[in-house]
């Protein structure tokens, strides 16, 4: 762990504006973005924030809605902390982390838990009215972890879901019409669709020095800054989709304002980024096809 | 479905005794003291080591060499279903003991009395052979953290299809082939086998000839091993700089 | 290898076992492909298998209910095995629980591999209704000692419970396609359909696994720089072979301990035989036992005169029993077809009787007499046994105290030196 002098230093650098790696309090260290990374899975992505790493794969099967909402499909997220990500992730130690995080990611991208306010069509997932949907899976992991991990996370949810491609599904009625029909999954992936993901919100984690905001904190950088944490969910234009503060720490109103402010100043830059990254990827992969 | 075509071919068109496409880099994680990953095909896992650290946990301290743990996961969406396996899981702790129990063949555990090396493996891509997979990973990673190992030790997976012994199997070849199995590890520069599983039923012939098999994969695989160890040690050595003495 | 057998063993005897075995010798006098002594006991009811294998004791018992398929294609018509091994934690003193979850799992994986997934069981067999109901086999192995050799133990079990087990006959009624099970005593249990007899034998190796020895003690395992074990049947074929780290061996060593242990099953898949003819006699005598106490009471019932009839004085049987049994087993059984032959059912008994071994209550009063004058018989060849034991015994402890008063008188001596 890091000495008591070496935290102080990195505090009062995000206090001054000038981190130990030369950055702003508002600057992300560089972003990288993987598409298609995992063969086994429907839609995939990694994405690297510095050295944080992580992965997020999507797979869809065909099952029964819920009783609720007959004609929605349904979404699970779950997180891992692979404990090759951290020497703190061995045992049981990053059960609650990742379960925590898979609840982040949930409420950012489908809202309540209605699922009124979400970001995903859910309605397109739906099969058959009352029998038949889409259950997504979103299984996020953690390959290395130095800071930001639900940003990391929730930009790779994003990719991964504009990655992900839905077999096209062959509807025929049996002759009895009593049975349940036939459904036949397509192979061919010039007839899967895709899901509109462009209004998934990205989250970006806000800390606060000596009542400057800063973001994308690395591992060091978050033991060093004890205050609130505050996860804000932006999608493209700049609207806040969610808002969680995280720990003990009290918050004052002003640096609230002040970190939603940066939040949605940073959050539509965020979400270009990702598409920029995804249309080169994707139009790179049909060319190569 | 037939697993070899009359032609003699696989079906993902590979011959009987040909390995599919290997990749491996190491030093891949920020975080661990050593790490690896290893792809085989479609199958891919990666590996991270900490330590040898200061002993960890009760019963390790006072020992005379050092204690290795090993931890080994299967992500929920690696393989064609999604499954999310629990830490109890049979094939997990399968697993996680064959990959201990090789490791500390491999390591020279007495040259570091009263330390813990913690192995994590991590397959993020399952498609057969996941075991070979991540054995290899996980010497990568240890040789990677510099720790001393007795020699550098490769496994592979071999197979008898329709009484054709076959190298290197996969997902769908795992399932589908009845016919017996074999998992092997060995010291590649001492020619010693360090782990051997044999499941399926056999004569005895039928065993030596998947072994022999076996011992060519594997001498395969380590030759792959070794010269990505070299090449970064190159690297190592040229961000160095030349030495001074 | 393991630091807690390492540390239940003395380094002392260690060095002793790897240079005794130097010389082909063994810390319990074997040489070094020698199995230890094997007991095999069936419980008379087929409620379990106790297996002896020196002291390495273990349980194996069977269940089978009637369950529904498992739903994945191409299994609806396949009943089902499962093993679970439970390794106690006061089997040794150097025993450590996580040591010994991590054995269990082994061993486990290791049945499931070599017992199931070679298809010992015909699980078709064991379908009743195709979709409907199939019986799961479940095969609980408890461990109660554990002096070595565990897996050997844990398969010699196994096999022999399999072999052993009996399930109740069911059937399924044609016209309403109810499933019946029926008594044991309506309908003769159904033995399993086994295909092949896997058995496992378990090397230690020693000096670069150039020596190694068969059916080896903890402490030999402790001392060893590794272990094999090879599962084989009796045709001679490799069911799983499993080494895992240790002392690393070439090709032609692996090679080797596989045609050792080829050559090895035969002899103890003979014992669990044995161990099943003598069961199946002790069943039958019980089973006849438990007939008589039916066939008196039915006979009661029905009329005296019949009595007379089908049994003939109890001292001549008796005599007779005697006579057979001074010429011989194959005597005896001869004597037992002649009666039985001569004792024919006679009409009007009701061939509905839940009758067993013959359909004539008569028959097989009969035939109790014989066994049970066998019986009377044993209890003399086990005195024998006895007083042959004692007398050893005896013997031994008149050497032990002569070697006693030599050694005071050593001391003596000793003491005269001074």
């Amino acid at each position: 762990m890091t000495s008591k002098g070496q935290r102080r230093y990195a505090a009062q650098g995000i206090a001054l504006g000038c981190r130990a790696d030369g950055r702003a309090g508002k600057d992300y260290r560089p972003l990288q973005l993987e598409l298609a990374v995992v063969p086994q899975a429907n839609g995939s992505a990694r994405c690297l924030i510095g050295a944080s790493e992580v992965l997020v794969a999507v797979k869809v099967e065909v099952n029964v809605p819920e009783e609720d909402f007959p004609d929605q499909g349904v979404v699970h997220f779950s997180v891992e902390c692979s404990p090759c990500a951290s020497a703190a992730f061995q045992g049981r130690g990053a059960l609650d982390l990742g379960a925590d995080m898979a609840g982040n990611l949930r409420r950012s991208v489908l809202g309540g838990s209605a699922s009124m306010g979400g970001s995903l069509d859910l309605k397109a997932l739906c099969i058959i009215s009352g029998s038949r949907c889409w259950h997504v899976h979103v299984d996020g992991l953690v390959i290395n972890a130095d800071g930001s991990l639900l940003d990391a996370l929730s930009i790779a949810t994003r990719a991964a879901l504009t990655d992900l491609q839905i077999p096209r599904v062959d509807i025929s009625p049996s002759d009895d019409p009593e049975d349940e029909p036939e459904i036949e999954l397509d192979d061919d992936p010039e007839h899967a669709a895709s899901l509109d993901a462009s209004r998934i919100p990205v989250v970006v984690t806000l800390a606060e020095a000596e009542g400057r905001p800063a973001v994308d904190l690395t591992a060091d950088e978050e033991a060093s800054c004890p205050g609130p944490r505050v996860h804000v969910a932006v999608n493209g234009r700049g609207c806040i989709c969610g808002l969680h503060k995280q720990g003990n720490a009290p918050l004052q109103l002003e640096a609230l304002q002040e970190m939603l402010a940066l939040a949605q100043q940073l959050g539509p830059r965020l979400c270009k980024a990702v598409n920029a990254q995804c249309t080169a990827q994707l139009h790179g992969r049909r060319q190569h096809a | 479905m037939e697993l070899l075509s009359p032609e003699g071919l696989r079906q993902d068109g590979r011959r009987p005794r040909e390995l599919r496409n290997l990749q491996s880099a190491v030093d891949t994680l920020g975080n661990a003291d050593g790490s690896a990953t290893f792809e085989l095909g479609n199958t891919k896992v990666m590996a991270a080591v900490f330590g040898p650290r200061a002993a960890q946990g009760k019963s390790s301290g006072g020992r005379r060499d050092a204690d290795i743990r090993c931890e080994f996961a299967i992500a929920a969406f690696s393989q064609s279903e999604r499954k999310q396996l629990s830490k109890r899981d049979r094939r997990i702790l399968e697993v996680r003991s064959m990959l201990k129990e090789a490791l500390k063949a491999n390591v020279l555990a007495e040259l570091m009395p009263g330390t813990t090396i913690d192995v994590y493996v991590q397959v993020l891509a399952a498609d057969g052979s996941i075991g070979a997979a991540s054995l290899n990973a996980a010497f990568l990673a240890v040789a990677d953290a510099g720790i001393p190992v007795k020699d550098l030790m490769a496994a592979c997976v071999v197979g008898l299809v329709q009484d054709t012994p076959i190298l290197d199997l996969n997902q769908m070849e795992e399932q589908m082939s009845r016919g017996p199995s074999l998992m092997m590890a060995m010291h590649v520069g001492l020619k010693k086998i360090v782990v051997f599983q044999a499941d399926g039923r056999m004569p005895v012939e039928g065993v030596e000839t998947l072994a022999e098999l076996a011992e060519g994969g594997c001498q395969a695989v380590g030759k792959a091993m070794r010269s990505v160890l070299l090449d970064n040690t190159r690297k190592l050595a040229l961000a160095r700089g030349p030495v001074r003495l | 290898m393991l630091p807690e057998i390492e540390s239940a063993t003395s380094r002392n005897d260690r060095v002793f076992i790897v240079k005794a075995l130097a010389e082909e010798q063994r810390i319990d006098g074997r040489k070094p492909f020698d199995a230890r002594l094997r007991k095999i006991q069936i419980a008379e009811d087929n409620s379990g298998v106790t297996v002896q294998l020196g002291d390495t004791k273990v349980m194996a018992v069977i269940t089978a209910d009637l369950e529904e398929p498992r739903a994945d294609g191409g299994r609806q018509r396949e009943g089902s095995i499962r093993f679970k091994v439970d390794v106690g934690p006061t089997v040794s003193f150097a025993a450590d629980t996580t040591r010994l979850s991590e054995d269990e799992q082994l061993i486990t994986r290791l049945l499931q591999k070599a017992i199931r997934n070679t298809g010992v069981v015909d699980l078709e067999a064991l379908c009743v209704s195709a979709g409907r109901k199939v019986w799961a086999l479940a095969v609980y192995v408890t461990v109660l000692d554990h002096a070595g050799a565990l897996v050997d133990a844990c398969f010699l079990a196994t096999m022999a419970a399999l072999m052993a087990h009996r399930r109740p006959d069911a059937t399924v009624d044609a016209s309403t396609s109810d499933i019946t099970v029926h008594s044991p005593d309506v309908r003769e249990p159904v033995p399993l359909s086994l295909h092949h007899t896997p058995l496992a034998v378990t090397f230690a190796l020693f000096k670069e696994g150039d020596d190694l020895v068969m059916d080896p003690l903890l402490k030999e395992e402790a001392a060893a720089g590794g272990q094999v074990t090879v599962v084989v049947n009796t045709a001679g074929q490799v069911c799983a072979v499993q080494q895992l780290g240790g002392l690393g061996l070439s090709l032609e060593q692996v090679m080797r301990v596989v045609r050792i242990a080829a050559g090895q099953v035969e002899d103890a898949a003979a014992q669990i035989r044995a161990a099943l003819d003598t069961h199946s006699t002790a069943q039958l005598a019980a089973r006849v036992r438990r007939q008589q106490g039916h066939a008196a009471h039915a006979a009661k019932a029905k009329a005296a005169a019949f009595l007379d009839v089908a049994l003939p004085p109890l001292s001549t049987l008796a005599s007779v029993a005697f006579e057979a049994d001074a010429a011989g087993p194959s005597a005896a059984a001869q004597h037992q077809e002649d009666t039985e032959m001569r004792m024919a059912p006679p009409p009007g008994v009701p061939a509905e009787q839940p009758t067993v071994v013959n359909a004539s209550p008569a028959g097989s009063t009969q035939l109790q007499d014989v066994s049970d004058s066998a019986a009377r018989a044993t209890p003399d060849a086990s005195f024998d046994a006895i007083a042959a034991r004692i007398a050893g015994t005896q013997l031994t402890s008149a050497g032990e105290g002569k070697a006693v008063k030599q050694k005071s008188r050593a001391r003596n001596r000793k003491s005269d030196a001074w």
